[in-house]
């Protein structure tokens, strides 16, 4: 398999009482507490850690889109992706992804992904999503357009990478008599398209007819609920007339590595805590807005999802065994890595080292673990026989 | 006591849930999208008119038909062909909350349309010194205590409870986008306010004075802007008066309605 190291870059200094204070980290939470003088230092770290993933042999580096908030610091993925695009030399820069809704130019995310692709030589993917309920708050884009929206800017987008430009564009949400991005991808007939989705069934019928890689995204614990989505992923590749690849599968999970699983739960734990119970903070009216998602995923998620996000999770035990994140030995995390994706099938793992505040040395010492004692072990896993038959 | 009738009619193609009752001259009542249903207040009216209750799209059983309403002048001209559809001849038009924007916009463009119009707390209006909250942003509680003179009444409870029945959630989820298609984050058209002037029929405007989501402020911008119009303040109610204080409210409509609109 391949393994991706993603970072969300998240702010590391929300106030001790945050939790009980404050009803949300997302659209409202005040930008008081960010601190430029903190946020340097942390910006640069963070980048290190992505640049660090580079020359420990990991197959990618991502980043994220996210307003508002302090769950995560990107909210111009593309410009992280710019900071790390001469900084990395084999890395894949996965960008996971544009919010396509949010933009009503979507020839911006098309001319950035490709500038990017030029720079890098092709190691650019491009990742697209609806974006979170939070977003439509922060950017008042009207959430009961927010599939039309996607649908048609990705339709645009790939279309102004694979068509002579200039062309005109004539649809519902994106008129446009001029279409003609410059540069033109590096990659043909354009990068690799991933699709993060935490569940929904029309997510992944769509990926599935597109032959796109569906990503799972980890905020759908627990590992039953996740694993069933991938499987229902492959059922629609079978319906869509092939068989799914591993390579389309992504499987995004939380790893620390530690000397003993004694240690790795120590240095973790009060870090996984500060994520889950602040930084994923929210309230169901920011993330579940009118129309972003269909009827029947709400219905769906009222009864589990919510329930089941872990800062409603009360033990680390309930955490552990829900399969949110791998924490260990080198030989635990393999196991327990190596037992998902016999089940999942996954072949690229998107693993996020760094957890909420988390200090510097934890991340690297559990990266470098990782890449040391885990990382050759699980290459072999899951991973596609070259086919003449892919179309 | 007259019942009511229910039935599902088409409207150009679209389903539309309506509810009628009464007899007398024809009454098209847009309701708000927190109560969409035949209330007791339908039937107080119905003793004097026809009393018509259309869903509005997206709303308890209506079509969303959602790739064809995109500006509140969609949903004017569903109306208009509901009337074509019902042969209501020059109905007054009563609109609540989200109704009453609905009624407002009609009002601008076809006010020879109408016998008379009544708006009852209306969105529509953008004032800048009485802001809206951002209603859909606020939980079960929160949106109690704007909308309701008693936010801890039974009524308040019933019309929005901490967890909708099963059989209402999908209702309450539908109706929640109907307001988000035209209200997300602002219930209001910005240039609905200069165009007050185009509604030449006597308007009534009811007000629940404790209205904390669309204050009295709005009543007030409303009334300044419709020049046969007047302002009727319910000192007991907030958003909802014709279901908080539906004696009071339909007693001061139908008061206006005798002297104005015959």
């Amino acid at each position: 398999m391949q393994v991706y190291c993603f970072h969300l870059m998240p702010w590391a200094y929300l106030p001790e009482d945050f939790y009980q204070s404050h009803k949300s980290a997302w659209v409202v939470c005040p930008n008081t507490f960010y601190d430029p003088e903190l946020g340097h230092p942390l910006y640069n770290r963070y980048l290190d850690e992505l640049e660090l993933a580079d020359q420990l042999g990991f197959d990618g580096v991502c980043v994220n889109e996210h307003h508002q908030t302090a769950y995560g610091g990107m909210p111009s993925p593309n410009i992280m992706a710019a900071c790390l695009a001469r900084r990395t030399k084999q890395a894949k820069l996965v960008i996971l992804g544009n919010v396509l809704p949010l933009y009503d130019h979507p020839q911006r995310v098309a001319e950035e992904i490709a500038m990017l692709d030029v720079i890098t030589k092709g190691r650019v993917i491009s990742g697209m999503v609806v974006g979170t309920g939070m977003e439509y708050f922060s950017y008042k884009i009207n959430p009961t357009y927010a599939r039309e929206r996607f649908h048609e800017a990705h339709d645009l987008i790939i279309k102004s990478w694979t068509t002579d430009g200039p062309f005109s564009w004539d649809g519902k949400h994106y008129r446009f008599r001029y279409v003609n991005v410059w540069p033109r991808t590096y990659q043909k007939p354009h990068p690799p398209i991933w699709i993060p989705g935490s569940g929904s069934s029309e997510t992944m019928e769509w990926v599935a007819q597109k032959k796109y890689t569906y990503m799972v995204l980890p905020t759908l614990a627990p590992f039953e609920l996740r694993r069933q989505a991938a499987e229902y992923f492959s059922a629609c590749c079978e319906k869509a007339g092939y068989t799914v690849r591993h390579s389309q599968i992504g499987w995004g999970i939380g790893i620390y590595v530690g000397e003993t699983d004694e240690e790795a739960r120590r240095e973790y734990e009060p870090h996984y805590w500060y994520y889950a119970r602040n930084l994923l903070k929210t309230t169901p009216q920011q993330a579940l807005p009118p129309g972003h998602t269909s009827l029947a995923s709400v219905m769906g998620m009222m009864q589990r999802r919510l329930q089941s996000r872990p800062g409603n999770l009360s033990t680390w035990e309930e955490v552990d065994k829900a399969g949110y994140v791998v924490v260990g030995s080198p030989e635990t995390v393999r196991q327990r890595l190596e037992d998902y994706a016999k089940k999942v099938g996954f072949g690229l793992m998107i693993a996020n080292f760094s957890v909420g505040n988390a200090p510097r040395e934890y991340t690297e010492k559990s990266m470098k673990l990782f890449a040391e004692k885990v990382m050759p072990k699980l290459r072999n896993i899951n991973v596609d026989i070259p086919s003449t038959n892919v179309n | 006591m007259s019942t009511h009738r229910e039935e599902t009619i088409k409207v150009r193609g679209r389903n539309t849930r309506l509810f009628s009752g009464g007899g007398g001259p024809p009454l098209l009542f847009l309701h708000d999208t927190f109560c969409p249903s035949w209330l007791p207040i339908h039937q107080i009216l119905a003793e004097h008119y026809e009393v018509f209750v259309p869903m509005h799209p997206g709303c308890a059983g209506s079509d969303d038909g959602f790739d064809q309403f995109e500006e509140m002048e969609d949903v004017v001209f569903h109306y208009l062909d509901l009337c074509a559809t019902l042969r209501l001849d020059h109905p007054v038009v009563v609109g609540a909350s989200f109704g009453g924007w609905i009624a407002a916009e009609w009002g601008i463009r076809y006010s020879k349309t109408l016998r008379g119009l009544v708006l009852i707390d209306a969105l529509g209006l953008h004032v800048s010194e009485a802001p809206t909250p951002d209603i859909l942003s606020l939980d079960p509680a929160a949106s109690r205590q704007v909308i309701f003179a008693d936010p801890f009444s039974a009524l308040a409870l019933e019309v929005i409870p901490e967890t909708p029945k099963p059989e209402e959630v999908v209702n309450v989820l539908l109706a929640r986008q109907t307001l988000a298609r035209f209200a997300w984050q602002f219930p209001d058209n910005p240039r609905l306010r200069r165009y007050l002037y185009r509604v030449r029929v006597p308007t009534q405007i009811v007000w629940g004075e404790r209205d904390e989501f669309v204050s009295v402020g709005h009543g007030r911008a409303y009334h300044e802007g419709i020049a046969k119009s007047e302002l009727v303040v319910l000192p007991g109610s907030a958003h909802l008066p014709h279901v908080e204080t539906p004696e009071v409210c339909a007693q001061a409509m139908l008061k206006f309605l005798r002297k104005d609109s015959g």
